[in-house]
């Protein structure tokens, strides 16, 4: 066992490492040149390479790059341009948030798809079943943006039920009763994509399931559902645990959408307001943040997996 | 056992090939038509896209002509069926045209990651080797990142506009239909047949084209067909974002994100144009799981 | 007669490549095996799943590089060919595969499997559609099946198809690798006598391999018996089945079920064991940890080719010094 994880973290090495390449390239496609922002439109040459010095632009792209790398280990996100406030400090705060909406979305999703998918399984003629797949499709099909949208405008605008956005963040006052309400539109908005794939996903692998020879054996044996239940669970665990959990990553990098129409204070809002601002060193470190968290959550699940399945750990 | 009058077999044309082609076809779509749903939904998807492309005839307004005292008006309202927006535009006329854009944003990019990641694809999975490390594992990197996240990424970078939206996501769909290709092609290579091609001397291209691409043809198909509807929202999210087209021009995504501020004052406003992003992607889904059902491809 | 195709101490072994492609060991697939096919003649080669026998066709047929040894067409080693040499020495040796679920195209029709390999080799397509129409008819398909895929055809056909690509080159000799193992008993009896109908009619020489005793002793003139990428035994088919020598052989031929009345094969002893790994093969005679009659010598040095009457040689130790026999090797 120990010799896995060994090796799977060694293996994470190259791809956060090809991470890092990626997201430093991103802004090196950036058209015009970085110096003439910041530098006023009259600047003289001379200044222009005062400019580029100071900044490490005359240095050849490996340079820059390892010197960008080395200052990013070191937690060193750079600044924003526009709000003059630390990256690295602006995107912690930011990634909490964003966490505690990616965990309200997969609750919610997680829960209700295994429900429905397990249900319309077993019950493939059922209403549920029927309702499941409606679900199914709809999830993969929505633009959560959208569902965001639509749920603000019925259960915050008509209804007047849920509050749309003014999450103040974890900490910020409101208490924990108020941070529940504000999260359950945008956990539904988020979680929806999640769902459908979720649900789709379980009622097949179950159905598969139910018509393995050794659940036929069980029937025949006479086993309780119960018991037939349980053998079918703990052998789809394993399927499910890792949709779930590269699941989960989508819904730490995909809410960007959701958190822009909430107003949710996670790093997706930060992202979109650099956007529009033009503040790439957010950009960049936001998106390399949630990559490596990425990265990192599909090792767990690896490791996970590994632990429940012992055939993983051997192959 | 051998016949005599082998030597003056029938002429050859019988071996036309349109009627082989032909019945191939014809047990194709007989298959499809049977998947009711799939069916009606491609007769929805293609009054869709042919209303949008014939937009410049069938659209009731000038889609960027609008009269602000005319604003918001509801679904139903009179001479405006849709509606209109924030600045008293039509919103059926600007759902035609913007339509256009937001179909190809969805097309184009699975075309160009279908072309691109499939030669990759069987380019690593044909050779192997090294090839196929250094092809791989750079793709792998790509999974590193959320998908939506990376396309973000990319397009926030190359600027605003729709060419960049749709340059981000096929960057976005490269490795995953290389992997589809892939790992088709590594199948289908261990069949016999290769070998057998082999063993008369055949170039290389000619297995891939003959042997190993009509193989692994319906599979990557069906993939990329599955990934339109993805392209779709993902390429409306980018546009929602204010990374696609710049207003006044008229494309779902970005009509979502201009309605958006309204919802307070119309709370119905934001309904149309997501409508016709979802029903769009909805349809592609179920066209393409009824393609997966006709060729029979398991997935 | 003279010899069409002859393998010289041919070897080859695969590298196991472990965790970042480090070779781990090796494992020996076909180890100085040596053979020779007469001109027209059928030869058959023998042996459990795993012993080498395809492997030895892929060698042959250069699918596959080997190590050492030398295949000599006509006299000509053809291991060392490149380009067009290469190309021609190709069409001569054709095969025939074991799947007929695998071997054919699904995407093609018939015909185009057929002519494809003419196509490859400069035919205009029309004509090599031509001839490949004219096979398909030596191979007794319908022509109305022309146009049709494989999906509609059963195994029995498709071998037919798979049969008339190989000779649809005009090849001299064809190796039939397991080419009826796949089918049912009725349908291989149609297959095998397709085979010796077309060896007359287009005078081909044959390379039969099968793990089938029954049919190997019903195609071959000669007969070659393998065990772990090694030959055991060879001669003419007749002495190998009337007076099988090396034990393996023996136990080999006492694992056949009788079909004679009241003659129990019960009793028979069976083969002891499980096939060693080709990993680390047993030292010596590598059937020495399965066979019955095992001595001390027999973990030493390799067992000499014995030959027991002319043309048949058997690898063992226990005819070495029996009579007059003289060792060969």
């Amino acid at each position: 066992m120990f010799q896995f994880i060994l090796k799977r973290c060694l293996l994470m090495i190259p791809t956060l490492l090809g991470v890092t390449i990626i997201v430093f390239l991103m802004l090196q496609i950036v058209p015009g040149d970085p110096v003439n922002t910041i530098l006023p439109a009259d600047a003289t040459e001379e200044d222009r390479l005062r400019v580029e010095q100071e900044l490490g632009l005359d240095q050849p792209l490996v340079v820059q790059y390892l010197s960008w790398l080395g200052r990013t280990l070191e937690g060193d996100f750079g600044r924003s341009i526009i709000k003059q406030l630390e990256v690295g400090t602006l995107l912690f705060d930011a990634m909490k948030n964003t966490f505690i909406l990616a965990i309200g979305a997969a609750f919610f999703s997680f829960i209700l798809s295994l429900i429905i998918g397990v249900y319309s399984a077993y019950h493939p003629k059922s209403w549920i079943a029927s309702f499941g797949n409606m679900i199914g499709l709809t999830g993969v099909s929505i633009p959560n943006f959208w569902a965001a949208l639509l749920l603000i405008g019925l259960f915050s605008v008509i209804l007047g039920w849920l509050p749309s956005t003014g999450m103040s963040g974890v900490g910020g006052g409101g208490g924990s009763f108020d941070m529940l309400k504000h999260m359950i539109l945008p956990s539904i908005a988020a979680g929806m994509t999640t769902l459908g794939v979720m649900t789709r996903m379980i009622r097949s692998t179950v159905i598969d399931l139910l018509q393995k020879d050794f659940v036929i054996t069980l029937k025949a044996k006479g086993a309780s559902s119960y018991i037939i239940l349980m053998h079918v669970l703990k052998n789809c665990t394993p399927t499910i645990l890792t949709v779930a959990g590269l699941q989960f990553g989508y819904l730490i990098g995909g809410s960007v959408l959701v958190e822009t129409v909430f107003s949710w204070p996670g790093v997706g809002q930060l992202i979109y307001q650099a956007i529009s601002q033009r503040d790439f060193p957010i950009i960049q470190a936001g998106v390399l943040m949630v990559s490596i968290v990425f990265v990192l959550l599909n090792l767990m699940v690896d490791l996970l997996h590994a632990v429940i399945d012992p055939r993983v750990r051997h192959a | 056992m051998i016949t005599e009058n082998t030597g003056q077999l029938s002429n050859p044309v019988i071996l036309n090939k349109e009627e082989k082609e032909d019945s191939r076809f014809k047990e194709f779509s007989r298959r499809f038509l049977k998947n009711r749903p799939a069916f009606l939904a491609l007769i929805l998807l293609g009054i869709i896209v042919i209303s949008t492309i014939m937009a410049p005839i069938i659209a009731p307004y000038d889609p960027y002509e609008g009269e602000i005292t005319n604003r918001l008006q509801v679904i139903g309202a009179e001479g405006h069926i849709l509606g209109t927006d924030e600045q008293g535009r039509d919103i059926l006329s600007r759902i035609l045209y913007g339509g256009q854009l937001s179909l190809l944003a969805g097309i184009v990019p699975v075309l160009i990651a279908g072309l691109i990641g499939g030669s990759l694809g069987v380019m690593a999975g044909y050779f192997g080797g090294m090839i196929n490390t250094i092809i791989m594992r750079t793709l792998d990197i790509f999974y590193a990142f959320p998908a939506i996240l990376l396309a973000i990424g990319i397009s926030a970078a190359l600027g605003q506009g729709i060419d960049n939206i749709i340059i981000a996501i096929s960057i976005v769909f490269i490795p995953p239909v290389a992997r589809i290709a892939e790992s088709a092609v590594k199948e289908v290579r261990e069949e016999e047949f290769i070998e057998a091609a082999r063993t008369t001397g055949a170039k290389n291209f000619s297995i891939i084209r003959y042997h190993i691409l009509m193989n692994i043809f319906s599979r990557v198909f069906v993939y990329c067909t599955t990934q339109i509807s993805i392209s779709l929202v993902l390429a409306s999210g980018l546009s929602f974002l204010g990374l696609g087209v710049s207003p006044p021009t008229a494309e779902w995504g970005v009509m979502l994100n201009n309605l958006k501020e309204q919802i307070f004052i119309n709370p119905l406003v934001t309904v149309i144009p997501g409508l016709f992003i979802f029903i769009s992607a909805l349809t592609i889904n179920l066209v393409a799981d009824g393609f997966r059902d006709a060729l029979e491809i398991k997935q | 007669m003279e010899n069409i195709l002859e393998g010289v101490n041919i070897s080859k072994s695969f590298p196991i490549k472990g965790f970042l492609g480090k070779t781990k060991g090796t494992v020996s697939a076909v180890h100085d095996v040596s053979f020779s096919l007469k001109e027209q003649a059928t030869l058959g080669i023998v042996g459990e799943s795993g012993c080498g026998k395809s492997t030895l066709a892929r060698l042959i047929m250069r699918l596959i590089q080997t190590d050492e040894g030398k295949v000599n067409y006509r006299g000509e080693n053809i291991l060392n060919l490149t380009g067009s040499k290469l190309q021609d020495v190709r069409k001569k040796i054709q095969m025939v595969f074991q799947n007929p679920y695998s071997s054919i195209n699904p995407k093609l029709s018939i015909i185009d499997n057929v002519a494809f390999s003419l196509w490859e080799n400069g035919v205009p397509k029309e004509e090599a559609r031509k001839k490949a129409l004219y096979y398909l008819d030596a191979v007794g398909l319908p022509k109305s099946y022309a146009l049709r895929f494989p999906s509609s055809l059963s195994g029995g056909q498709r071998q037919r198809v798979a049969i008339a690509r190989a000779l649809v080159l005009e090849p001299e000799i064809v190796i039939a690798d397991e080419a009826v193992s796949a089918l049912d008993k009725s349908v291989q009896a149609q297959v095998l006598k397709l085979f010796q109908e077309l060896k007359k009619e287009f005078s081909l020489s044959l390379i039969f391999i099968s793990h089938d005793l029954n049919v190997v002793e019903y195609m071959s003139d000669e007969v070659m018996v393998m065990y772990l990428g090694k030959v055991v035994e060879k001669g003419p088919a007749v002495q190998i089945y009337s007076n099988p020598h090396h034990p393996y052989t023996q136990a080999l031929f006492n694992s056949i079920p009788s079909m004679e009345v009241g003659e129990s094969t019960l009793n028979n002893s069976p083969i002891n064991g499980e096939l060693p790994s080709p990993m680390n093969p047993p030292s010596g005679c590598r059937f020495r940890t399965r066979c019955p009659l095992v001595t001390e010598k027999c973990a030493g040095d390799l067992p000499p080719n014995v030959e027991i009457s002319p043309g048949h040689t058997a690898a063992c130790v226990l005819y070495e010094r029996v009579g007059n026999e003289k060792v060969l090797s």
